[in-house]
């Protein structure tokens, strides 16, 4: 379980505070996908940053399982929109990056290597260089690699923002099948349809300064089938809630 | 392959324009001889190192001495560089310095250099590495602070210790800026080749050069040149050939 208590970001910009991020709260629950949404600015990177241990809030902690997070771990992965994928690696190479100086065997580490590159579906590409595949390998690159260590729980920043639609769909199938095995996601994303299609809850952000608007509860049964009446009625909701951010 | 058939179409085209120039130059002008040599007595000059076997001799003594000082310059320059720019206080009391003693010439060193070292090899080696010395510590520690800050991101994530995050990624990440540095070391140290052979060496192609010119052969002064010429051309290809492979390779 996370729980974020009391979360404050300011930045000095100028010689000026700006207050990044106001007061948040919220909990996730252990194996619940929540979705972050909001507008441009109002501190989605800043708040999963924070989670993930990359940077210090200027008030108030995160706690993971009672524990608080004083930096990044390799039980907690974060994957970024543009994959940073180390581009003098392979792709074999790159899954394999968490899993190097760890005192694995070799063959342990092929297994769980192979073992990924199968789920992923990226068997044949294992010797190509990041430069030479496609954005949506690249990002099933990002994915196994995170996976490769078996984190806890994986942090995503807008990840599917870059693919083409068809792309992103089959993405967003993985993403739940994933999820299936147990993982705690905390998704951000633009896109309303893709956080009501994947997430347990939508956490809405508005700016200035960053802060919880509200949460919706998506209490559909999983999978939930996209455009069915249910799925626009969510959808609908949400819309509403963030216009409702952007009109105050 | 057009492609390389047209390269090497544009560089002899070049060439072509080049020594009619020169021809134009000598015949225009009227010089003497001893001031202005033509392309046809420098290539017998040429063919003269070539058939007693001079030229192979001096031209090796000098890649001999070239790539001794290079590659111990480059080589200290890269670990110093790699320290320097991983401890980033430390570059801020030793920039200062380095900033004041890169701009000095190797050749005002060299009244000393030729005091410290004697003669033989190691003056010359001593130049050439003081010439390469400079722009490869400036670039290495330049690349090691222009790492993406993303990257140390994601060795902090996957639980790279500091040494394992400084060889998988920090070096490799800064890979082909250390390639354009060794570029850059490359053009400044072979510039100061002939410089370092001058005095002290009976050998090396800035000894044929100084040797002509005490035995008033300027055409043999001129082969001197355009050896120094082709051969730089050719190392310079070489490492553009490896840079472009890397940044290719590296695909950023
Ligand atoms: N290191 C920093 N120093 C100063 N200001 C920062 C820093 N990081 C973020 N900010 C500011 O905090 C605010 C929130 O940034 P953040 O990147 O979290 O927005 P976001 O919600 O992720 O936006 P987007 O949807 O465009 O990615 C922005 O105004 C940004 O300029
Ligand atoms: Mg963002």
């Amino acid at each position: 379980m996370i729980q974020v208590e009391g979360i404050t970001q300011t930045f000095d910009i100028n010689r000026k505070t700006f207050t990044a991020l106001s007061d948040i709260n919220f909990t996730v629950n252990k194996n619940e996908l929540l979705c972050i949404v909001g507008p441009s600015g109002c501190g989605k990177t800043v708040l999963l940053d924070i989670l993930a241990g990359f940077t210090k809030p200027t008030t108030g902690r995160v706690l993971i399982d009672g524990q608080e997070v004083s930096g990044p771990c390799s039980k907690r992965i974060t994957i970024f929109q543009d994959y940073k994928l180390l581009p003098w690696r392979t792709v074999r190479k790159n899954i394999e990056l968490g899993l190097e100086g760890k005192g694995l065997t070799r063959t342990a580490i092929d297994a769980i290597v192979d073992e990924q590159i199968e789920s992923v579906g990226l068997a044949g590409f294992e010797n190509y260089h990041p430069s030479e595949i496609s954005g949506g390998m690249k990002q099933r690159v990002a994915i196994a690699r995170a996976l490769a260590t078996k984190p806890d729980i994986i942090f995503m920043d807008e990840p599917f923002g870059a693919l083409d639609s068809a792309t992103k769909e089959s993405m967003q199938l993985k993403l739940r099948y994933i999820f299936d095995t147990g993982k705690t996601i905390i998704f951000v994303t633009h896109d309303v349809d893709e956080a009501v299609f994947l997430a347990d809850r939508i956490l809405v952000m508005q700016p200035s300064p960053g802060r919880i608007h509200s949460i919706v509860r998506v209490n559909d049964p999983r999978p939930i089938t996209k455009y069915t009446r249910e799925f626009n009625a969510l959808r609908d909701k949400v819309l509403v809630e963030m216009a409702s951010v952007s009109t105050k | 392959m057009s492609n390389i058939l047209k390269r090497g179409l544009n560089f002899s085209v070049s060439i072509v324009l080049l020594l009619l120039f020169w021809q134009i130059v000598v015949v225009v002008g009227q010089h003497p001889e001893h001031l202005m040599p033509s392309p046809a007595r420098v290539a017998l000059a040429l063919k003269e190192l070539f058939t007693d076997g001079r030229l192979f001799e001096h031209v090796l003594i000098s890649l001999w001495r070239f790539f001794a000082g290079y590659f111990a310059a480059c080589l200290l320059a890269a670990v110093l560089g790699t320290f320097l720019g991983w401890f980033k206080l430390t570059w801020k009391l030793i920039e200062p310095i380095v900033l004041l003693i890169k701009p000095i010439s190797p050749i005002a060193w060299l009244p000393f250099i030729m005091l410290w070292f004697g003669i033989g090899d190691a003056p010359a080696i001593f130049t050439i590495a003081l010439a390469a010395f400079f722009p490869m510590l400036l670039a290495t520690v330049k690349s090691i602070n222009s790492i993406n800050e993303s990257f140390i991101k994601v060795a902090d994530n996957f639980g790279l210790t500091k040494f394992q995050t400084l060889f998988k990624i920090i070096l490799p990440a800064s890979f082909p800026l250390l390639v354009e540095g060794l570029h850059t070391a490359l053009t400044s140290a072979w510039i100061f080749l002939v410089a370092g052979e001058l005095m002290g060496t009976h050998s090396g192609l800035g000894f044929l050069i100084n040797d002509a010119r005490q035995n008033l052969r300027s055409d043999l002064i001129m082969a001197g040149i355009v050896l120094i010429g082709v051969m730089g051309y050719i190392l310079d290809k070489i490492l553009d050939y490896v840079e472009r492979y890397v940044s290719q390779k590296w695909g950023v």
